[in-house]
């Protein structure tokens, strides 16, 4: 047995905790933890991995790896065993360079970095890159080919296909499956558990920290109705980009001679590859960077919500920072709350807000600012697909008053939804 | 674009624009040969020995780490330089100690030349080297492939939120806090997804690779440098 779990409560003092959850992982065996936002699934990943207690948190219970329980390793003998990828993968890198990052972590296990796991996770070639320029998906392959190299039986990974694209997912998956065969065993956090199905793994369902359905069945999975967005229809052209070349300094172009135009009033989903140019572009409409080349025109005041919107709010609460936006009217601020769903959060931190919140509460804000042009950037990433569903029926109402939206995003659900797309590949508009 | 995201971004291209490179992997005796060698010709007085200096150093920038590291090194050594010049002529007219026009511009040279110096060896110190030092020594040798990872972040993080402010029609100190917040949720989750490599001892050493093209190049400019100073009245 590769990991035994008996977890009788977990969690944050006078906060969430999940509760008796017991879990086996056997040699070979692939086990989703599933459910929706606020689950307990992170939790879960925290203390099987014995990360909760940095987090404030407690474990009482036992989680043992190969019979010895977590909380008796000590970390460099832990790293020969188990490897945690988190959902936010840039989060989880020390090094600056891949070879720096890749071989610090080998090196904790043994005293010579073979840095072969690169290439078989398809960085090879990129050993002097700096991490920081790498894509979140670059970033997850190179904590894959950690994983790899340290010879850890068990791999936690936390929502792994976040930041993927199609390429990506299948490639995660096919080395999940290789892996797999050599006998490790994996847990993974996972809102879509019908991806790994193919795989026969065995299925966790967490529902307000108890555990729901354990079991091989699919019979459990929760019908979601996908939504559909209209491209909506306004008077003409909102955002025209005419030859626009972009490249950052010290890099090669990232778009090559993109021409994109977009009405106004409609909504337009930017779709490609980690690394395609998707937010370069965004960024280039909102002004926040000049084309080296080509003309960038739009029409109205635009506004870019960044993946992580934290970087948007200028407030510390959810309801300062609407009053702020709404020019410290309070009626409007209140209705406006009611109106994207947040009148139970406005109270809180916006640190303790869930993504989803913080992305429909920076959706709002700037609603409240009036901008003619919403500039979305993966706006439903690492969201079970209700809360993305929630995030999709905000857009939804923006479109429908009128507003222009474009959303760079590589998730299926919400590009699936969404009538106009444009494909960006390496730079080019296809 | 506001004045602080244009400052920002000139130290991020100065200092963080490149990885394991160029020169970085030349040798360290090599960086501290050019090093002294600077300095010492900048000792002589006037503005020719630092333009001597400065002669030497832009090339090399140009072969690595290139035009855009260059000009942004030049932007802000100017700032620097241009106080020192400013208060150094300024003073006279206040009863101190001070200089005429003409002192003013070799102040404005030599401050400029040590200043791009210095910058330069500071894009050409390699973390990685840096951290081995600190693994033969038995310390942390995460802290400067830390640093060098969190602080472009940081800038990074600084930009978007001063851009953002910018749409939003805020002032950039208000910008600051967004930034702060951030950075402090980053610092709490690289502690917690970190804490096997930041707790667990590192058996080796990290591996390097040397050119010897750059430290070629960086030994014959500091011999040119030395021969200069000899010949230099």
């Amino acid at each position: 047995m590769l990991l035994e779990a008996k977890i009788d409560e977990a969690g944050y003092a006078g906060g969430f905790r999940i509760r008796g959850v017991s879990l086996e992982l056997d040699e070979g065996e692939l086990v989703v933890v599933t459910g929706k936002s606020g689950s307990g699934k992170t939790t879960l990943a925290r203390a099987l991995t014995n990360t909760i207690t940095l987090r404030g948190g407690y474990l009482r219970g036992d989680v043992r790896l190969l019979g010895k329980s977590v909380k008796e390793y000590q970390p460099g003998e832990l790293a020969g065993v188990l490897a945690y990828i988190p959902q936010e993968p840039w989060y989880g890198i020390i090094g600056y360079t891949v070879m720096s990052e890749f071989c610090y972590t080998q090196l904790i296990v043994r005293d010579k970095c073979d840095p072969r796991a690169l290439n078989e996770a398809g960085l090879g070639g990129m050993e002097d890159f700096i991490t920081y320029g790498l894509s979140a998906g670059q970033t997850q392959l190179l904590l894959w080919a950690e994983a790899l190299a340290t010879g850890a039986r068990v791999i936690v990974m936390d929502e792994p296909l976040v930041y993927l694209d199609e390429a990506g997912r299948s490639k995660m998956k096919s080395l999940v499956q290789q892996q797999l065969g050599e006998g490790k065993g994996f847990v993974v956090v996972d809102h879509d558990p019908l991806f790994w199905a193919e795989l026969r793994p065995r299925f966790v369902l967490l529902n307000d920290g108890v555990v729901e359905y354990d079991g091989y069945s699919l019979s459990w999975a929760w019908e979601v109705k996908s939504p559909r967005l209209g491209r909506g229809g306004g008077s003409g052209l909102a955002v025209r980009l005419k030859d626009v070349w972009f490249r950052y300094p010290g890099y090669g172009w990232v778009l090559r001679g993109v021409d994109l135009e977009v009405g106004s009033g409609t909504l337009t989903a930017v779709v490609g590859r980690n690394g395609s140019g998707k937010t370069t572009l965004l960024k280039l409409v909102a002004g926040l960077l000049r084309p080296s080349r080509g003309s960038v025109a739009v029409k109205g005041r635009p506004i870019y919500i960044p993946e992580n919107p934290l970087a948007y709010f200028s407030m510390p609460t959810p309801w300062e920072e609407l009053v702020y936006m709404a020019g410290g009217d309070e009626d409007r601020a209140r209705e406006v709350a009611d109106l994207f769903d947040l009148r139970g959060v406005v109270g809180s931190k916006l640190a303790d807000l869930s993504s989803g919140e913080r992305r429909r509460l920076a959706i709002a804000s700037a609603y409240l600012g009036g901008f003619d042009v919403y500039l979305l950037d993966e706006p439903t990433g690492g969201l079970d697909t209700f809360n993305a569903n929630r995030v999709v029926e905000v857009v939804e109402r923006l479109v429908e008053e009128g507003k222009t939206v474009v959303i760079a995003s590589h998730d299926d659900r919400l590009v699936r939804a969404v009538e106009r797309r444009v494909v960006i590949d390496r730079g080019v508009v296809v | 674009m506001s004045l602080i995201a244009a400052l920002v971004n000139l130290v991020y291209r100065a200092l963080f624009l490149r990885g394991e490179e160029g020169f970085r992997l030349s040798y360290t005796w090599s960086k501290l040969l050019y090093l002294a060698s600077g300095l010492l010709v900048v000792t002589k007085p006037g503005a020719v020995s630092a333009l001597v200096v400065m002669g030497s150093t832009l090339p090399l920038s140009v072969v690595w780490p290139g035009w855009s590291w260059l000009y942004s090194a030049l932007v802000l050594s100017l700032i620097p330089a241009a106080w020192f010049s400013l208060t150094a002529y300024v003073s006279g007219y206040v009863g101190l100690p001070g200089v005429d026009a003409v002192g003013a511009v070799v102040v404005l040279v030599r401050s400029l030349a040590v200043s791009l110096l210095i910058l330069f060896l500071a894009a050409a110190l390699s973390p990685v080297k840096v951290a081995n030092i600190l693994l033969r020594l038995r310390a942390p040798g995460y802290y400067p492939l830390l640093t060098w990872r969190t602080i472009p972040y940081g800038l990074r993080v600084l930009v978007d939120s001063i851009h953002i402010g910018v749409l939003k029609r805020e002032k950039p100190h208000r910008r600051l806090a967004p930034a702060v917040a951030i950075m402090l949720e980053y610092g709490g989750f690289v502690e917690e997804y970190n804490w096997l490599k930041v707790g667990g001892r590192v058996k080796g050493v990290l591996p390097t690779r040397s050119s010897a093209v750059h430290t070629a190049l960086l030994t014959a400019a500091s011999l040119g440098l030395v021969v200069l100073y000899v010949v230099l009245p």
